[in-house]
């Protein structure tokens, strides 16, 4: 059995947020009689992550993950529970811990915007107080692994999202951290990049043992990258399994949109439902379930004059609300 | 680029137009008043710098033996620069810097098609979010110049006349500060000009030590550059009232006036086809 | 132990601020208007003084030459504050942005993460003005130039106290912005009359609450004349103030962590 590195027990969040009142005079009185409104973020959640876990955290918006994430980090102080990362209580410990997990937010850069990585790589290696000659080292071959050699002078501006996220995740890695926070880290990037950074994670994971906790609102990221999904909805934690249980029990539908040369009149596909339709297009639902995906292009190539084809996945939210839905019954 | 015309409402009548811009006014001035600590706090300051003008200058004045100095006293060059900064400092936050963004921004292109609506509207909302300020800037002022130096006689003429050199004296800045914010279109950063214009207004607009205490050669200078004519001015008639001295002070305004408002108008049409042939 | 942290720290200061400058030199012309404009700016505020002092020769005292060291002084102290340590003055913003959250997720201490992280480029213009206006503000001696120089420092750390506690107010308070702004100006401002000119509750005014006295009047007369009682108060005023800015801090920030702020990001 592997090291435990994440513990969590029973941890809770509260907040307290003053209600303030429009106007002049609702401003006046919110400031000698303040009304508070009481939100649990985080609900008593327990889990536990072993070493080497590649671990996907979901939820909707506002369902608590960027919380949970900040009290594990040690930025916020939760209101229960208990808690161990690498051994540490990320509250009283947070620069200790810090030495040892990485974090990559894809919303908030941590890399110089107008120098090239380079300088913000060897500026980390001070902060982290890196030992020159290993410090290069590791440069080196976080290099060359993820290709960025000749990234390392262009100034960070000049780069495209894609190599920007690959630069910051190398910026999150100079350390050896052993645990890895990845937020969003594939928003914005094309199909092409997304596969790139998800290659990168995974050798993450398999070579070095590192442990990730990934959230995403891509739910092929998590289909790709991750063995264990966590869900959380309002605090709560509803879902703890194999990211093959979701697959098989909650993502069962693909949505297809083909773009046509001519107007269909007639698509008739077992298992297919017709959610939209324009003059040039037809998005259809395919209950996976009942039919395939390679059956049902086959079908559409061979019967119309396809301009394009797009996939998609359910939504995130119809995902969880569809284990809600589960849960309640 | 296709330009966005704004559709101006059916009825041409001034008298809606003018509606237009109070609202405008008025939305700038509400935004300002809920302010309250900062508001409080920045009164506090006022209040200090009062109070050390009064020391400063009764000291200075004693040293120096005089009670009269170019025909102020003690107790009016206090009220002057009380007048002149509290006038001055209404007009925060910078109009040049509103103005800068705008232009970095591209809203500019979009949000006007005529010269004179765009400069109106600014005008409106300058207006609006200094005279708050100024209301209580002097309502404070005043009150503290009171309890440290004690009340200056003020006459009818007086107020009438530097109430008149005060609102040119508003125009004035309000050009000034807005061609600063229109070179956006051609500068990188503005500050520069915007430091340059507010030292300029400290050492020749009268905001520590009035011009009427400068050596005589100098003071003639001041009295000729703008920066004396929007609140100084004005705040030196009001404190010590002569027909001769407005119509120097109202001439010159209206002569830099004139200037920069050509300036303006033509760095505004200058600037919008600058933008139009760069695509926005 | 403590000596070597220290150390780490003073040299990881010198890393970020060299980074900040090599960041703003990408543009260059604006690096250079701002240097220059700053240099405009400052000698336009000693123009004033200068003619403040051809109608009143002297108040006290306190001669032109005074002014002029008076000048040298703080804009140096103020220049280093900015060169160093711009992140105070906009340490409000960050509190109230939840942006601190970045500092946090790095193994160094948050407050000097967060000072650090910016630089002024027109400090740089003032410090090129505190330098030439205290060659030209009377007799130059080696001793001078030290005292001068350990006075310079031990101020800039004295206004960086100030500056600390006004803006972490915002801990606390909430949309504190604008009124730390000011206070600062209202700092700023006052250092540079003639303190001499100052009596009664006002001169108590600018001890306490705007400690002017101690970045201002007490640094200039123990470079002119120095003497060891009054130095070793300067130095207790900025023991004072360390003690105190990291309390506030220390305090706000736990107040941060539990996420209760006015302003919360989620």
């Amino acid at each position: 059995m592997n090291k435990i590195v994440i513990e969590v027990k029973n941890l809770s969040k509260d907040f307290k947020i003053k209600q303030k009142s429009a106007g002049f005079f609702g401003g006046l009185s919110s400031a000698f009689n303040p009304q508070y409104k009481h939100v649990k973020a985080v609900d008593d959640i327990s889990f536990s992550v072993e070493e080497g876990e590649l671990l996907a955290f979901i939820g909707p918006n506002g369902a608590g993950k960027s919380t949970t994430i900040k009290i594990l980090t040690g930025i916020l102080f939760p209101t229960g529970g208990k808690m161990k990362v690498l051994g540490f209580n990320p509250s009283n410990d947070r620069q200790k811990l810090a030495y040892h997990i990485g974090s990559v937010f894809g919303q908030k850069p941590q890399l110089w915007y107008h120098l090239p990585p380079i300088d913000t790589y060897n500026l980390f290696s001070r902060i982290y107080e890196l030992k020159p000659e290993e410090y290069l080292e590791r440069l080196n071959f976080l290099v060359e692994q993820f290709e960025i050699k000749d990234l390392l002078k262009t100034p960070v501006r000049k780069l495209s999202l894609g190599q920007r996220m690959r630069c910051e995740i190398v910026a999150s890695l100079l350390h050896k951290p052993k645990i890895i926070f990845l937020d969003e880290p594939t928003i914005g990037l094309d199909v092409i990049a997304k596969q790139h950074i998800r290659e990168v994670i995974k050798y993450l994971n398999e070579k070095e043992k590192v442990t990730i906790f990934l959230t995403s609102h891509d739910a092929g990221d998590i289909e790709s990258l991750a063995k264990r999904t966590i869900v959380i909805n309002h605090g709560k934690m509803i879902f703890d399994d194999t990211t093959e249980k979701l697959k098989k029990n909650y993502i069962k539908t693909k949505v297809v949109e083909l773009v046509v040369e001519d107007p269909i009149k007639n698509f008739e596909f077992e298992g297919g439902k017709i959610v939209e339709r324009t003059k040039y297009s037809l998005k259809i639902e395919l209950d996976t379930a009942k039919n395939s995906i390679d059956k049902l292009l086959s079908y559409a190539m061979d019967n119309f004059a396809i301009k394009d084809i797009n996939i998609f996945d359910p939504p995130m939210e119809e995902i969880i609300a569809d284990i809600y839905r589960e849960q309640k019954l | 680029m296709s330009e966005v015309k704004i559709l101006q409402n059916g009825s041409g009548l001034v008298w809606y137009k003018f509606l237009k811009y109070f609202e405008i006014a008025k939305v700038n001035y509400f935004n300002s008043a809920t302010y309250l600590v900062n508001l409080i706090s920045r009164s506090a300051i006022v209040v200090i710098r009062i109070w050390i003008f009064t020391q400063l200058y009764k000291v200075s004045y004693s040293i120096t033996g005089v009670s009269e100095i170019e025909g102020l006293t003690v107790v009016m060059v206090v009220w002057s620069l009380m007048m002149t900064q509290s006038f001055q400092t209404a007009t925060r936050p910078q109009l040049s810097k509103l103005i800068d963004e705008e232009v970095k921004s591209g809203t500019l292109a979009y949000s006007v098609n005529r010269p004179y609506s765009y400069i109106l509207f600014h005008f409106s909302g300058f207006i609006g979010r200094s005279i708050p300020n100024l209301f209580i800037n002097l309502f404070i002022g005043s009150l503290a110049a009171l309890l440290l130096v004690g009340p200056i006689g003020l006459s009818w003429e007086a107020l009438l006349f530097g109430v008149i050199l005060l609102f040119f004296g508003y125009i004035l800045d309000f050009f000034i500060s807005l061609i600063i914010g229109l070179s956006a279109f051609w500068i990188e950063d503005t500050s520069a000009f915007t430091w340059i214009y507010s030292k300029g207004q400290l050492v020749f607009g009268g905001l520590i030590l009035p011009i009427a205490l400068f050596p005589d050669y100098l003071q003639k200078i001041a009295e000729l550059l703008p920066f004396s004519q929007m609140y100084y001015g004005a705040a030196r008639l009001i404190v010590h009232f002569e027909p001769s001295l407005f119509l120097q002070y109202f001439a010159t305004q209206l002569v830099w006036i004139l200037f920069f408002g050509l300036v303006a108008y033509y760095l505004f049409n200058k600037g919008i086809k600058h933008v139009s042939v760069n695509g926005g | 132990m403590f000596l070597s942290t220290v150390g780490k720290y003073i040299s990881l200061t010198w890393e970020m601020t060299k980074s900040s400058i090599l960041s703003a030199m990408e543009y260059r012309v604006s690096f250079i208007v701002q240097v220059f404009g700053m240099l405009v700016n400052d000698i336009a505020l000693v123009g004033i003084w200068l003619i403040f002092f051809q109608k009143f020769p002297s108040i006290n005292g306190w001669q032109f030459q005074d002014t002029a060291m008076l000048f040298a002084l703080t804009t140096v102290n103020f220049a280093i504050v900015m060169i160093f340590a711009r992140g105070a003055f906009e340490l409000s913003k960050t509190i109230a942005r939840g942006e601190l959250d970045y500092y946090l997720s790095f193994p160094k201490n948050v407050l000097w993460h967060a000072l650090v992280s910016k630089t002024d480029i027109s400090a740089i213009g003032d410090l090129l003005f505190g330098l030439i206006i205290f060659f030209f503000s009377g007799n130059i001696s080696l001793e001078k130039i030290g005292l001068f120089a350990v006075i310079g420092i031990l101020t800039a750390l004295i206004f960086l106290n100030f500056i600390i506690i006004t803006q972490s107010i915002t801990f606390y308070v909430g949309n504190f912005e604008e009124a730390a702004e000011q206070m600062f100006h209202a700092l700023l401002g006052f250092t540079l009359y003639p303190q001499t000119a100052f009596y009664g509750a006002l001169k108590i005014v600018m001890l306490t609450i705007i400690p002017a006295f101690f970045i201002a009047t007490l640094p200039v007369q123990l470079i002119q004349k120095f003497n060891p009682q009054f130095f070793l108060i300067l130095v207790g005023f900025w023991i004072l103030t360390t003690i105190i800015a990291a309390i506030i801090f220390k305090h706000g920030l736990r107040r941060y962590e539990s996420g209760n702020l006015i302003n919360v990001k989620m």
